[in-house]
């Protein structure tokens, strides 16, 4: 085969992975916590299996092929009930109102249909196992075309990408019953709350998609003396069908096809400049509007290379400024596919005639959403970029300016009344929305004494405003969405607490019962009552501005130290729902924060507690959106942390076959720095009715043999 | 070397797919479901006219879809879950609107408008059933459209009327405005499109010229008339006639939105609509054969299809009514409840108000079957005992299988120690259109006594008729016969006829006092209440705080009356905010005072 020019070329890998999470303990009074967490770890099991595989014929001395195959394997072991689901029970079930079980053996719950006792979901709702597959594979055919023309070649490309689900659900549920007391004899007096399938079910669901892509590019690059020139012209597309889709219209393929061209020239390093296209084309817009053309050009100048610039060499080693603008288009608007066409679809339902035993039964008929005139959403994009090495090339900056001027973005008219009688809003290419920013990386790599040291840094800043939000106004300026960030949070106003009657009395009207102790917000219409024209902005949104993250790396001798470290800010978290609220709904339900002692009570001398007056139902506004419950967001966070040394040049390797040897640690999650404590601060708004994120510490050992 | 190149080029040409770009992407079949086809056969044509019965609301969800029932003074929904609590507190404005059914009705609205204008092509039916079958449909949508107009006009007063206008989806939003209409301008419009319904619409659901049980739920000419009565007797009322109070209510021209001169000829146009519903002859009020009253009154009912009920619906969640009216000891919800206001309002058994009658007292008990029943419950007419359920009363129902004895003290099997939501906060449950054989609350089968949900019935139509004749003509006999109709299917004393007859009411005060107290207790917990009391403008007095029985004691500390709830009304409450979505879209609206 070598004689043929065939130098074949395999690698396989198996990595096995068990997961074993360790859940921070919960700010729960309850026991429950503890049983999930422990239940948790002994049920959830999830392996996974990598491959990959590449093979590389070189047919000719000009042509070539390259085969590639990757993919990985899993399957998981789960309860019956979702994760998720077992979270929310706990934090929707108050502690105090159920046992675990009763006494006789019996699992207890309420009458309330959607409050459950997560004890009941975790252990006695069955098992689900889930396999996954995904496989991607790819041919490369490149002609090298240079006995021809100098510096021309074609290459082709096909791929064809295959994803898998595969669920079995063997779940169930079990009787449910609750008591009121007890009897004369002592014994439980019972009610059925809820009658149980008891037995094991079965139930399979399938999912997957497969996507075939293919390019073909002809590529131009030479080099006359000073001057470099390159040409590109590239075809592709792409076909990727829902394997088992759930309805008419994505169970078309979606298809996308294009042109690039990209030409570019630089004169000895120094002057740069580039000119692209792109010719696009969409299955989702009409047969006239399907193609867009989108230009775009860049320039580049490496001043370092400047003669004029040799007295700062010494300072200075690299030194490069560069500007690009474009128009860029944007086929995958999202929201309704194949707006361009009127769907029918079983509009608000059907309706049942028939008296004395005869049935005639109509399902329903309409128009779903109607026609309208979709096209390419575009963003007209800027970057000014700065690159720079310094002190003899141990420290590297790259700066990047950048903004991003998007319209047409694709969305549901907001201002069409509803006296129209539509009913699914039309979709415009409407949306409008400025975003602008800056980025930097850095990175640091020297030698002190013997120790390799290094630092890598990244900072982004990010803020994108909305021009355009199809929205017909609102009435009050503090209302507007235009003109403020994507993403911003509104709501209301919270001044603090009611101090005095007296205060409740002359305050503006907040619905509900309303005394001392409870949230008292600011009306700013001033009309004398609160409602949702006194909601405003507040904090900064969910959308963090500013991501960050560094870390160092210390190599000495066969030790090695790394960390990255990982942080977000200008965000906040809002505080909502089940589990924050105590006692909502006549006590049933919400679990209790541990933070419920930090609370207003007649004589508390703190004007800020975490709770205001705790109230059985939900008689007030003290849970409404507001500022009162919105929290700092921004964390900083030891990402990964490794450390190991590496054995080599032993000769108890060489006696093991082993070129060489090494341990490690790595911890990841390990440190958090973050004013939230209440859950995860990752998991963002809400109750933190989520599997959190885990702390993991994994020690290894790799082998490399000779 | 050359030759292999060109196998391998001409393999990856064959790879990628496809041979034209607009091949390619081209790839909605032309054959998927249109509208045009939709239009062209019966069946999906059909289909359509059932998306816009569809809209037909059944109103058996009185905490989360209908507040009607729980928002009035006759009933009190326990759970501060439901949306119909923050409504009783007041937590409601225009930008957070409660029970909001604004687009909804006019998405029924625009569908039988485009219905309208499209089925006269539709050459299916013309070949299979004759022209004949497309009128039929077509005055059925234009019934269910004025329908639809009304039920928004009760909830929000002034609407815009549309007409036959389809509004383009894509105009830009300055084309597409439209005022809403005085009052009186919508009523006429309605009352015309009933008219013109009406005059296509059969008597009997019929195919082909037969009547037909398959056809049963549809529009009739009766229907039609019906819905015209009930919507000239509201535009009669105080609130819609010569209602001054409402003289800041202007149009954008500064029209006022609500009469400001009285008429009484609207009350005449009311008492003759009514009578034109009597006269179709088609209708009688639904008695037991055996003559037992009690299943007389519960047969209206739970008696499916009967002579009373002139609309109903098939399809409906009636079996989450009966739930969450039956006590916990039934697996009930436990949770909906007269108020003792609307207990008080139930007459005694000689027909008298309770504070005439000498056979009333709330002091001691009387033995029934062995149980000590309070003596506020004995000898009351017949229509409390088939519409409530109170303390010591028996009941039988849903999972229960023998009858049992029914408590609501704090710590008896259906207090409020027991659970923490499902209780009754005023000591009584609603018994009336609750249907005992539907099992499908706690620990149930999943059981359900299916039957249709009435929308008109009958005895309603008596009572309009007598209330506008009174108005407009007082002393016309009409109005005593019509009044005794209703009594006498009720088991209890006529007024000036009949066994132990009670005297003729002497003015026209009197009589409409008498009307109005007769109105409360036959339609109570059929969504009247909430209207009447609005129309008659009586809502400020007879709202606020709501009575019951002292839930949080046992013994006899239990039977005094207490608050069990408030209902909060301020004069805003007349009619439902537009939505301030609707309100910042529509440039040529007025909002609705108060809001």
């Amino acid at each position: 085969m070598k004689r043929n020019g065939v130098q074949p070329f395999r690698t396989m890998e198996q990595v096995g992975q068990l997961v074993l999470p360790f859940v921070k303990p919960f700010h729960f009074f309850t026991q429950l916590s503890r049983h999930i967490t422990e239940a948790i770890n002994a049920q959830v099991k999830f392996t996974r299996y990598n491959f990959t595989a590449n093979l590389n014929l070189r047919l000719t001395k000009t042509t070539k092929i390259d085969f590639g195959a990757s993919g990985w394997i899993s399957n998981g072991n789960f309860p019956g009930a979702s994760a998720g689901s077992i979270w929310d029970a706990a934090y929707k079930l108050p502690p105090v109102v159920l046992p675990v079980k009763y006494t006789n053996g019996l699992f207890s719950k309420l009458r309330t249909g959607d409050i459950n006792n997560p004890y009941t979901l975790l252990t006695q709702s069955g098992y689900v196992t889930e396999f996954r597959s995904q496989l991607w594979s790819n041919i490369r055919l490149t002609q090298d075309l240079d006995f021809w023309v100098k510096g021309l070649s074609i290459t082709g490309m096909f791929s064809f990408d295959n994803y898998n689900t595969h669920n079995i659900s063997r779940t169930k549920s079990v009787d449910g019953y609750l008591a009121s007391g007890r009897d004369a004899n002592g014994e439980l007096i019972l009610e059925q709350t809820q009658v149980g399938t008891n037995f094991l079910g079965y139930s399979r669901s399938n999912g997957g998609t497969r996507q075939f892509y293919a390019e073909a590019a002809i590529n131009y690059r030479r080099t006359f003396g000073d001057h470099e020139v390159t040409g590109l012209l590239l075809y592709n597309q792409s076909d990727r069908q829902d394997a088992f889709a759930g309805d008419f219209v994505s169970s078309i393929p979606f298809r996308y096809i294009g042109l690039a061209g990209r030409v570019t020239y630089a004169y000895n390093d120094k002057y740069l400049a580039e000119a692209n296209f792109g010719y696009n084309g969409s299955e989702t817009f009409a047969p006239s509007k399907r193609f867009g053309f989108f230009p775009s050009f860049g320039v580049g100048w490496v001043a370092s290379r400047e003669r004029f610039f040799d007295p700062l060499a010494d300072a200075i080693q690299f030194l490069k400024v560069r500007f690009s603008y474009g128009l860029v288009g944007n086929g995958n608007i999202g929201g309704r596919r194949f707006a361009y066409i009127s769907t029918v679809g079983g509009g608000n339902g059907g309706y049942s005639f028939g008296a004395n035993g005869a049935n005639n039964n109509f399902n329903g008929v309409d128009i779903d959403q109607y026609a309208v005139d979709v096209t390419w959403e575009k963003a007209k994009k800027a970057n000014l970029g700065l690159e720079l090495r310094t002190l003899k090339d141990q420290v590297s900056l790259t700066v990047d300016v950048f903004s991003e001027h998007r319209t047409g973005i694709f969305r549901t008219r907001g201002d069409v009344p509803n006296y129209t009688g539509i009913r699914n809003r039309p979709w415009a290419n409407l949306g409008e929305i400025y975003n602008k920013g800056i980025d930097a990386t850095g990175e640091v790599n020297t030698k002190i004494g013997k120790v390799y040291v290094g630092f890598r840094g990244n900072f982004t800043w990010n803020r994108a405003i909305i021009l355009n939000d199809a929205n017909a106004p609102w009435p009050y300026p503090w209302q507007q969405r235009i003109g403020r960030k994507y993403g911003q949070r509104f709501g209301y106003i919270a001044l603090g607490l009611f101090q005095s009657k007296d205060e409740v009395l002359s305050s503006p009207y907040q619905a509900g019962t309303n005394t001392v102790g409870d949230i008292r917000y600011k009306d700013l219409n001033g009309d004398g009552k609160i409602d949702v024209y006194d909601q405003a902005p507040i904090g900064y949104g969910s959308i963090p501005e500013v991501v960050y993250g560094f870390g160092p790396t210390f190599n000495y001798k066969g030790w090695s130290l790394a960390a990255w470290f990982k942080g977000i800010s200008n965000v906040d978290i809002h505080l909502n729902g089940d589990g924050l609220q105590p006692f909502s709904q006549g006590g049933e339900r919400g679990n209790l924060l541990a933070e419920i002692t930090d609370r207003w009570y007649p004589g508390n001398p703190n004007p800020r507690p975490f709770y205001p007056r705790l109230t059985y139902g939900n008689d007030n506004m003290n849970y409404v959106g507001s500022s009162w419950w919105v929290r700092n967001g921004a964390f900083l966070r030891l990402q990964t942390l490794q450390f190991g040394y590496t054995f080599s040049d032993k000769r108890w390797l060489k006696k093991m076959g082993l070129s060489n040897l090494n341990l490690y640690f790595i911890g990841n999650n390990l440190i958090t720095f973050s004013e939230f404590k209440l859950w995860d601060v990752e998991l963002g708004d809400g109750r933190g009715a989520q599997y959190p994120l885990t702390k993991t510490y994994n020690f290894g050992a790799k082998f490399s043999f000779r | 070397m050359k030759r292999s190149n060109f196998i391998y080029i001409v393999i990856i040409c064959s790879l990628v797919p496809g041979t034209g770009c607009k091949k390619f992407l081209d790839q909605v079949p032309e054959d998927r479901i249109k509208i045009e086809e939709v239009f062209r056969k019966k069946r999906p044509t059909e289909e359509y006219l059932a998306n816009i019965y569809s809209y037909v609301n059944d109103e058996a969800n009185v905490w989360g879809d209908w507040p009607w029932v729980g928002n009035a003074d006759e009933a009190d929904i326990t759970w501060s879950k439901y949306p119909i609590y923050d409504l009783n507190i007041g937590n409601m404005a225009a930008g957070s609107v409660l029970f909001d059914k604004w687009g909804h009705f006019y998405n029924g609205i625009r569908s039988a408008t485009y219905f309208m204008q499209h089925i006269d092509n539709n050459v299916e039916i013309r070949a299979l059933d004759g022209q004949q079958r497309i009128d039929q449909y077509k005055a059925e949508a234009r019934c269910l459209r004025a329908y639809f107009y009304f039920l928004l006009m009760r909830q929000y007063g002034p609407v815009a009327i549309l007409g036959d206008t389809l509004i383009d989806p894509g105009a830009p939003a300055q084309d597409i405005q439209f005022p809403r209409s005085p009052f009186d301008v919508c009523v006429d419009y309605v009352v015309s499109e009933l008219d013109k319904a009406a005059a296509e619409l059969p008597l009997l659901p019929t195919a082909n010229g037969q009547v037909s049980d398959l056809e049963y739920g549809r529009m009739t000419k009766g229907i039609a008339l019906a819905i015209k009565s009930r919507l000239l007797l509201y535009a009669a009322s105080p609130l819609y006639n010569g209602n001054t109070e409402m003289a800041t209510f202007k149009n954008i021209d500064g029209a006022p939105m609500i009469s400001q001169t009285y008429d009484a000829q609207k009350w005449k146009r009311a008492a003759d609509a009514a009578k034109a519903v009597i006269d179709l002859n088609l209708y009688s009020l639904y008695k037991d054969p055996g003559g037992d009253v009690i299943k007389s009154l519960q047969g209206v009912f739970l008696n499916a299809w009967n002579s009373e009920q002139i609309f109903v619906r098939k399809a409906n969640r009636l079996y989450e009514w009966d739930t969450h009216c039956m006590p916990r000891q039934a697996g009930g919800w436990c949770g909906i409840g007269p108020t003792q206001e609307q207990v008080d309002a139930y007459f005694m058994k000689d027909g008298l108000p309770i504070n005439e009658s000498p056979l009333y007292s709330e002091t001691g008990f009387t033995d029934v079957n062995g149980v000590q029943v309070f003596n506020m419950y004995i000898n009351r007419e017949p229509r409390f005992y088939t519409d409530v359920t109170y303390q010591n009363s028996t009941f039988q129902g849903g999972n229960m299988s023998a009858p049992a004895t029914i408590s609501f003290f704090v710590s008896g099997p259906n207090g409020k120690n027991g659970h923490p939501t499902d209780y009754t906060r005023t000591g009584y449950l609603i018994r009336k259109n609750v249907g005992t054989q539907t099992n499908s609350g706690s620990g149930g089968n999943g059981r359900r006594q299916e039957r249709p949900i009435i929308l008109f019935r009958l005895a309603e139509i008596y009572l309009n008729y007598a209330e506008a004749l009174n108005e407009y003509d007082p002393g016309n006999p009409d109005i005593l016969t019509y009044l005794n109709l209703i009594r006498e299917r009720a088991g209890i004393p006529q007024y000036g006829t009949g066994p132990d007859a009670l005297p003729v009411p002497a003015s026209q005060e009197e009589m409409r006092e008498k009307i109005r107290a007769e109105r409360r207790i036959e339609l109570a917990y059929e969504g009247h209440r909430w209207f009447d009391i609005r129309r008659w403008k009586i809502a400020p007095q007879v709202m606020g705080q709501m009575h019951g029985m002292d839930v949080n004691r046992d013994g006899n500390d239990f039977y005094k009356r207490v608050v069990a709830s408030t209902h909060l009304f301020r004069p805003a409450y007349y009619w439902f905010p537009i939505s301030q979505y609707e309100m910042d879209r529509s440039r040529l609206f007025v909002q609705n005072p108060g809001w």
